[in-house]
């Protein structure tokens, strides 16, 4: 087993793998309280989808860096649904499903349809369970996600307070004169970002799991929001770790290995949760 | 047939082939271009039968030689080198040292994703020897006649699927194998270009019982 | 000197106005109850009095260099709040936002919080999850969060709403002493009756609207209609 290990790490994709997968399973982890607690959960199921239309418009336009239009898509989205969620003519939640089985169905006809490139059963499967995208990333990506995450962990440190403030009760904030506003944007954004990174790792249909399991296994054990924060993100990186290794070691898919190891743990910590009470 | 030996990387034969799912649009592409005369049908279905007529032959051939090497498969294969000019300096033992990237010892998630950065970065691969198992697989271009064939490696979930092609050392003994057929395939990386592609190819390849 | 007043205040969403010809004025130390039917506008006047609507027509103003963001507030519960988790520490601090706009609390921060706590009888509980807490409880915690962000005006919406009739005392006393320290409360409150106890002005909104103090709103017809309907349920 060990040896195997070893001879693995000895793939500089492998190590990549690794190291990128970890720093995305953080940052899907820490802004899971907030998705969870706003009701955010389905946008962030609604733009793993439209990430998945908008990579395959990447695809079918032969773009050399799929992120350059995938970011700014989701990005956009996020800010639409936001908005929408807010002002409902059409209520949140409908216009989240629209969009996201929209985006899902004209993805697979576009890529169907247009693409030139020679694998499209591979692309759309990899892009939807992410199967092996993890280690199949060019070094451009690897960076890109390096430098994505560490931006998202610095922005949640550095907002920290005040996305607490913000996320657990907005009218206080607004009515002190935070800009809620402003804050709920940049939760939006970076959700949006979160979501594209973690397309690489889980795949776009498994992407809520790597959000939502981590907060929901945290606030069945912990109490403090510093506590839970803190709970989730080493949920998440170890879970996300477990869930490459034994996928790598024993040949199962990416994806579904992490978010298989991720409702376990969930299991064990409602569990922990049921016996402390 | 030998002299139809030529490089081609089968990424879409494989999911059109093997996997059923998705569209196999190089192969489409392909076919959309070539016009299809008389000739070429009969031609193609020369070639099929030629195949299956080859086929009854080598199944035999292939259990005597298992059967002399049970126990020193790799000695074979060592042996098979050692026939070669090019590659005579290169010692193998088990798990195959001589052989630089050996996909036969990685889990499946490692091998499909090793072929997909084979595939994604050939220049980094050129010259280096390579050992792989996957499924045969011919593909017979209906424009020029040639026919290609490749090792095809599907990933975990068996939906996506990687090739690489592979052509015979003219010393390889073994005839090409059926299509559907488990092979393991020792050759040396290279590229080539045709037309506006560039694609993989294991040259001198031998076959491993 | 007035510390808040309304001039020709109309209220409403988008378009639609819910109340017209509104004038109030608060002054410092004072003691308002806002009362009224449910859907009168009494929601909207408190959001348009924080800012966070504007009025339809006509104005608030602020004076004694008052602006509606040192207006502590002490919003009702929402479904959010129900399963948060975070400790009645954590929550305190949070009404510090309105302070000053560094990202990290500091020293000063804490001992304000951890005094707002010990006043609102709350510290022993700081570690505590807000989800576990009772009613009462968890509005201590909201009202000391409240006092973080100010220590002039309160703005309480039904602040006794779910509660048991002795808590719901208990909260009314609570809020009585902070008044008596100075600090001024405007309280929506669907309780008349508390509403005559404790305030000392009264504005009624409605189909007609009357503001003035208690002993006047008790001689006027809307009082009197308000009141002895709901003594008689």
């Amino acid at each position: 087993m060990l040896d195997k290990i070893f001879l693995y790490m000895q793939y500089p994709f492998v190590r990549y793998a690794l190291i990128v997968g970890v720093l995305i399973a953080l940052c899907s982890s820490l802004l899971g309280v907030t998705l969870v607690l706003k009701r955010f959960s389905f946008i962030g199921d609604g733009l793993s989808h439209v990430a998945f239309g908008a990579m395959a418009i990447a695809t079918v336009l032969n773009l050399s860096n799929n992120m350059l239009i995938i970011m700014p898509v989701t990005i956009i989205c996020a800010v639409l649904l936001l908005r929408t969620g807010q002002n409902t003519k059409i209520k949140g939640d409908a216009a989240i499903a629209m969009i996201s089985v929209a985006a899902l169905a004209f993805g697979y006809l576009i890529m169907n349809v247009f693409s030139t490139s020679a694998n499209v059963s591979g692309d759309v499967c990899s892009t939807l369970f992410g199967s092996t995208s993890i280690l199949t990333l060019s070094k451009v990506e690897v960076y890109l996600c390096i430098i994505l995450s560490v931006a998202v962990v610095f922005i949640f440190v550095l907002f920290y307070n005040r996305i607490f403030a913000v996320t657990f009760d907005e009218n206080f904030s607004r009515a002190v004169g935070t800009n809620a506003d402003g804050y709920n944007l940049l939760v939006a954004v970076v959700i949006a970002i979160i979501i594209v990174l973690a397309m690489n790792l889980v795949g776009s249909l498994l992407i809520s799991a790597l959000v939502i399991f981590p907060a929901l296994s945290a606030m069945r054990i912990f109490k403090s929001f510093k506590s839970v924060t803190v709970f989730s993100a080493v949920f998440s990186v170890t879970c996300a770790l477990l869930g490459m290794m034994i996928s790598i070691l024993m040949g199962t898919p990416v994806g579904s290995t992490i978010v298989a190891v991720d409702v376990a743990a969930f299991a064990i910590c409602a569990l922990v949760g049921a016996v402390a009470k | 047939m030998k002299t139809l030996k030529r490089g081609l990387l089968i990424l879409s034969v494989a999911s059109l082939l093997l996997t059923g799912c998705g569209n196999g649009s190089d192969v489409s592409k392909r076919t959309k271009n070539s016009t299809k005369s008389v000739e070429d049908v009969l031609n193609e279905g020369m070639n099929s039968s030629d195949e299956a007529v080859k086929v009854e032959s080598p199944s035999s051939v292939n259990e005597i030689v298992k059967d002399d090497t049970q126990d020193e498969i790799v000695l074979t294969a060592a042996d098979l080198y050692e026939e070669d000019p090019v590659e005579e300096e290169l010692p193998v033992a088990t798990p195959a040292p001589g052989v630089d990237v050996d996909l036969t010892v990685l889990s499946s998630t490692m091998v499909y994703s090793e072929v997909y950065n084979i595939v994604s970065l050939p220049e980094e691969y050129i010259g280096k020897v390579i050992k792989m198992e996957g499924i045969a697989s011919t593909y017979i271009d209906e424009e020029t006649g040639a026919i290609y064939y490749a090792c095809i490696i599907q990933d975990a979930t068996a939906c996506c699927a990687q090739g690489i092609e592979y052509i015979l050392s003219e010393d390889e003994t073994l005839p090409y194998p059926e299509d559907g057929e488990i092979v393991t395939v020792i050759g040396v990386f290279d590229t080539y270009q045709e037309g506006e592609y560039t694609y993989c190819t294991l040259k001198d390849a031998k076959l491993v019982a | 000197m007035p510390l808040i007043k309304a001039v020709d205040l109309s209220l409403g969403y988008d378009s639609h106005t819910i109340v017209e010809n509104l004038y109030f004025s608060v002054e410092a130390g004072e003691y308002l109850c806002i009362v009224g039917e449910n859907g009168s506008g009494k929601s909207t006047l408190l959001k348009t009095l924080l800012g966070l609507n504007s009025p339809v027509g006509g104005s608030i103003e602020f004076f004694e260099g008052l602006t509606n963001k040192e207006i502590g507030y002490l919003p009702q519960q929402t479904l959010v709040q129900r399963d948060f988790p975070a400790t009645v520490a954590e929550i305190v601090l949070s009404g510090n936002q309105a302070r000053h706009r560094r990202f990290f609390y500091s020293q000063e921060d804490r001992e304000l919080a951890g005094s707002n706590m010990k006043k609102m009888g709350i510290y022993d509980l700081k570690d505590r999850c807000y989800r576990e807490l009772s009613g009462g409880q968890q509005q201590r915690v909201l009202l000391a969060r409240a006092l973080c962000a100010t220590g002039r005006v309160l703005v309480l919406d039904e602040p006794v709403s779910g509660l048991d009739p002795k808590v719901t005392m208990q909260m009314y006393d609570l809020i009585l002493n902070l008044n008596k320290e100075g600090i001024t409360i405007i309280m929506i409150s669907h309780d008349v009756n508390a509403a005559i106890k404790y305030a000392d002005h009264i504005l009624h909104i409605g189909d007609s609207i009357f503001f003035g103090t208690k002993d006047e709103y008790l001689k006027s017809k809307e009082g009197s209609i308000f009141v002895s309907d709901s003594l008689d349920r």
